[in-house]
This record gives C-alpha cells, structure tokens and sequence, in this order.
C-alpha cells in the first residue's frame, strides 16, 4: 500500500471511530440521562423564550406576525425534545425512571406553548397572563430536572 | 467634498454589510451561553479581516487583478485547485445560510413559514444580481444593513449589568459553567464567523469591478480600518443584548427569532421592525456577495470573463456559476435542514478552509513581481504570520470540537 493508501485507511479509520461506532453501540443509562438534560435544556429554552415573548405581548412590544414565528420556533423546539426522548433506548430500570421523570415536564412544555400562542392568537389577556404563570412554573421544574440528571 | 462624501458611504456601507447570517448566530448563541466571555474572539477576528482584506484590497488596486486569479498564477493550478474546491463549498453553505436568513427574516415579518419563501428570496436574488449594478447593489444593502445598529441602542435601552458584562469580557467574571469544549468550539464558530473567505473574495473581486487604482489605497484603507471595527461593533451589541437577556435565564438561541428578541423587549414594535428590516438587508447583502463570490473564484480559476461589469453575454460562464450555485442553495434548504443549523455547519467548514483562503494571499501579498513598492511591509508579515497560526490552529481544532460537542449542544 502506497502513502495515499496508508493516508486513506487512516482517514476511514478515524471516520469510522469519531462518528459511525458510537452510533451504532447499545444505549447506556449515561445516555439516557443525557438525553433527559439536553432534552430538559432544550425544553427549558423554548419555555423561557415563549415566556418572554408572551411578556412583551402583554407589554404591546411585538408584531403579530413575529409573534407567532416565535411561538412556532419554541413549540417546535420542544416538541424536538419529546420526540428525541421518545427515541432513546432505555437499558436499565433507572433509565425508564429518569425517562418517566422527564417526559411529563417536556409534553408539558409543548402543551403550555401551545396554549400561550393560541391565548395570543385570541388576544385574551387573561389566558395569555395565566399561561404566563404556568411557563414559569415549567420553567423552574426543568431547571431543576436539569440540575438534578447533569 | 465628493470625495469626502465617497469615503464616508464607503465606511456606512463595510459597517452595514460587515453582520451577516454567520455573525448574527454566532454571536448571539455565544451571548446566551458565555456571557461576553467570548467578545475576545470578536475583537481577535475583526483584527484578523482587517489585516487580510487590506491586502487582499491593496493586491486588486496595485495589480487589477484579484487574488484568486493571481493564486493560480502564484502558486500553480494543483495548489489553487485544492483552494477552489475547500474555498467553493464553504461558499455555497454560506451561500444556503444566506438565502435561508433571507427566508427567516421575511417569515418573522409575515409568519408565512420560511421554506415557502426559499425559492421566491433566491429569484429576487438572482434578479438583483442580473440587473443591478455593482455598486448600486453594494450600496442599497450596505447601508439599509445599518439598520442593525438598533441592537447598539437596544442594548443601551436594556440597561444591562455594565460592569458585570465588561469584567465577563475582561475574563475577571466567574466561569460560565461550560466546559471547555464548548468554550472552544464557539471560539472557533466566532472566529470564522468573523474571518469568512468569502468577503476577501469579494472584496478583492469588488475592487476590481469598481476599477480600483492605487489612489483608491487611501478609500480601501479607511473602509478596511475604519468600516469593519465599526461593524465590529455591531457583532458585540448583538452578543451583549443576548448576555443581557438570555444568559442570566439559561436561555441557549438557536433561531434568528430568539435573535432578535432583545430588541423587541427593550424597544417595542419599532425596534423589531427595524431589526427584522435590518436583518433582512445583511442577509440579503450577504447573499448577494456570497453568490457573486461562488461566480468569481471559479471564473477566476479556469481564467473565463468575469464580473457584473461585463455584458452577462460576454460572461455568461460566470453567470451560469451564480446561478447554479443559487439552485445548490436553494435545493439544501428544500430539504428542510435547518437554515441555523446550516449556518453552524458552514462555520466549521470555514474555519477548516481558513488557512486555504489566507495562506495564498499572505504569499502574493509578498510577491513584488505583482506588488512592486506595495508589498507587505514589516508590520502587516508580522501581523500576517501571527494570523496564519491562529488561522491553523482554528482549522485543526474545529472537526474535533465539532465532534466532542455534538455541534456545542453539549
């Protein structure tokens, strides 16, 4: 085998141990748990973002159009965390606890979103400051699952 | 007084086109995560384009020709084709990043969603590239991309924590709580964002188009020295508006709506209207270099007729270019990746092909046979030669941090 050879075996070989390997091992319960702190930052993310737009809503500060590109990127966004959830292996009897412990928050988020975008779609300032509330409270219980899987 | 006049839209024009899709994830994704913690590596890589487009800028104006051309001729066909190849797919990403801003800025301004308006943002793209002329086009989108100093009165407006942001940027703060894979992979993300190829690319090109001589040197450098600090600036307003907001709640963006959320609370339904215009014009300006750019370092390579100043008859080679490039654009983003994550991806890429960008450039810079008197001087091989090592050392460390990070997420 020439250089190019050796170069390319090389090149294969790194691609093979950086990227194809550690996706193709069983999950372990560490991954899950990753999975659940990178789900509960997501989700936390989307939750705040929401809440903030829906503040400066009360406050008269955003275009409606804005408005609901914003609600539909944070309902996404959450709702990319419970799919991605969803999708992991769970090995052990700990991981389906971790699991069952995260995934009513994240749908939780996703709902909430939900119904903060349609409050607004509605222009009901009641709902919309009651959906506010209910985001914060989210909000605190992912950080805290966040905190408490990292 | 005309010339005065001259000097001063150039310098309002390299302010305004200097943000684009790169700057404004890059920067406000650091914000949310690091604090100004990162601004360093904004001011690192501003200083770092200033040193490369002076000369790239001085090669066009002394030579009239641009630097990809003068790569081949320089260091042969092999080398610069290894250059072409690195150089034009980090173009085309940015170029799908552009267009996909372009899309997500008109989304936030009519909530149609962003991959209906794709294929329209590329026509009008492709229109304006056709019809327009060089400098109308550098014009129009460079100063309306001014618009984005609304984050500079946003940030005044939010009355954040100054002496908590200065001592994040002055590194005297607490540490963020990321690791430092992640401190590094944005490092390098800021970095490229900073140091694109394309706008040497593109401005090296563009100094040829508008016929730059050596009495333009005075115009290039104030533009250079002046315009992109300036814009420079810009980059770090976004960064602190996001620290402001989004940090202190553990908020991590990752849409040009979280973007741009800072402005609408601190200034209301004016403020976002301005950003969301300015937001549109810096991507739209982007895309429109980006394209050109795609057009100008394979046109220039293969040595066929060039530029928006010639009869698209008599160049249409390199119109073909454009317009294909456009269709690869439009085709990723119709796959339904999203235009963010492209963008983070594009980023990397660059800071691989850094060093196939600046390397070539530093050596023509050097050549006397094409720079006679206007070679580098000691000053600019000393800041050039600093420059390729951070450059190498950005480019090695970017796929593994990549990797070790999951794309930062971790």
């Amino acid at each position: 085998m020439g250089k190019r050879g050796v170069v390319a075996s090389l090149v294969v070989a790194v691609a093979l141990a950086g990227f194809v390997v550690p996706g193709v091992l069983p999950a372990t319960e560490d991954d899950v748990r990753s999975a659940v702190a990178s789900g509960g930052r997501d989700a936390g993310s989307a939750v705040r973002t929401a809440r903030l737009t829906a503040t400066a809503l009360l406050d008269g500060r955003v275009l409606a159009p804005y408005r609901s590109a914003v609600f539909d990127d944070a309902r996404e966004r959450a709702a990319d965390a419970v799919d991605e959830l969803f999708a992991v292996e769970v090995p052990t009897d700990g991981a389906a606890r971790l699991r069952d412990r995260a995934m009513p928050l994240l749908t939780e988020a996703v709902v909430a979103i939900t119904d903060t975008a349609r409050a607004a779609e509605d222009d009901d300032r009641a709902a919309l400051t009651a959906n506010a509330s209910r985001l914060d409270r989210l909000a605190a219980g992912l950080r805290e699952l966040v905190g408490a899987v990292a | 007084m005309k010339r005065a006049l001259a000097v001063t839209l150039g310098i309002l024009t390299a302010i305004g086109g200097f943000v684009d899709i790169g700057d404004l994830v890059a920067n406000s994704e650091t914000g949310a995560r690091f604090g100004m913690r990162l601004a360093w590596v904004v001011v690192v890589g501003v200083i770092g384009i200033c040193v490369y487009a002076e000369m790239s800028g001085r090669v066009a104006a002394v030579s009239g020709r641009p630097v990809f051309d003068l790569v081949r001729e320089r260091l042969g066909p092999k080398v610069a084709l290894a250059n072409l190849a690195g150089s034009y797919l980090v173009t085309l990403l940015t170029l799908a990043a552009e267009i996909g801003g372009v899309a997500l800025a008109i989304e936030l301004a009519t909530s149609v969603h962003y991959l209906l308006w794709v294929p329209i943002a590329a026509f009008v793209i492709w229109v304006v590239l056709w019809r327009m002329r060089f400098e109308t086009m550098e014009r129009v989108f460079g100063l309306a991309g001014l618009a984005l100093v609304v984050f500079v009165v946003a940030l005044i407006a939010l009355d954040p924590p100054w002496r908590e942001l200065g001592s994040q940027a002055l590194g005297q703060a607490s540490a963020s709580g990321e690791g430092w894979a992640s401190y590094g992979f944005f490092a390098v993300s800021l970095f490229a964002a900073a140091m694109t190829p394309y706008e040497v690319f593109f401005f090296s090109s563009g100094g040829v188009e508008e016929e730059w001589t050596r009495k333009d040197l005075i115009t290039e450098r104030t533009n250079v020295f002046i315009g992109f600090p300036l814009g420079g600036i810009l980059s770090l307003a976004i960064m602190a508006c996001a620290a402001t907001v989004f940090a202190p709640l553990g908020v991590q963006v990752d849409s040009i709506g979280q973007t741009t959320l800072p402005v609408a609370l601190a200034l209301g339904k004016l403020g976002l209207a301005v950003v969301i215009l300015g937001v549109f014009a810096a991507t739209f300006g982007a895309a429109l270099e980006t394209g050109l750019s795609a057009g100008y370092t394979i046109a220039q390579y293969f040595g066929w007729r060039w530029g928006k100043s010639v009869a698209p008859r008599s160049a249409a080679r390199f119109h073909t270019v454009v317009l294909v490039s456009l269709l690869l654009g439009v085709a990723l983003l119709l796959t339904t990746v999203d235009p963010v994550t492209v963008t983070e991806v594009s980023l990397v890429f660059s800071a691989v092909a850094l060093p196939l960008t600046y390397l070539p450039i530093l050596v023509v810079a050097n050549d006397r046979d094409y720079l006679g008197d206007q070679v580098n001087g000691r000053l600019a091989n000393i800041f050039g030669v600093g420059y390729l090592a951070v450059i190498l050392l950005a480019a090695v460390a970017a796929i593994p941090l990549m990797v070790i990070t999951g794309m930062g997420t971790s």
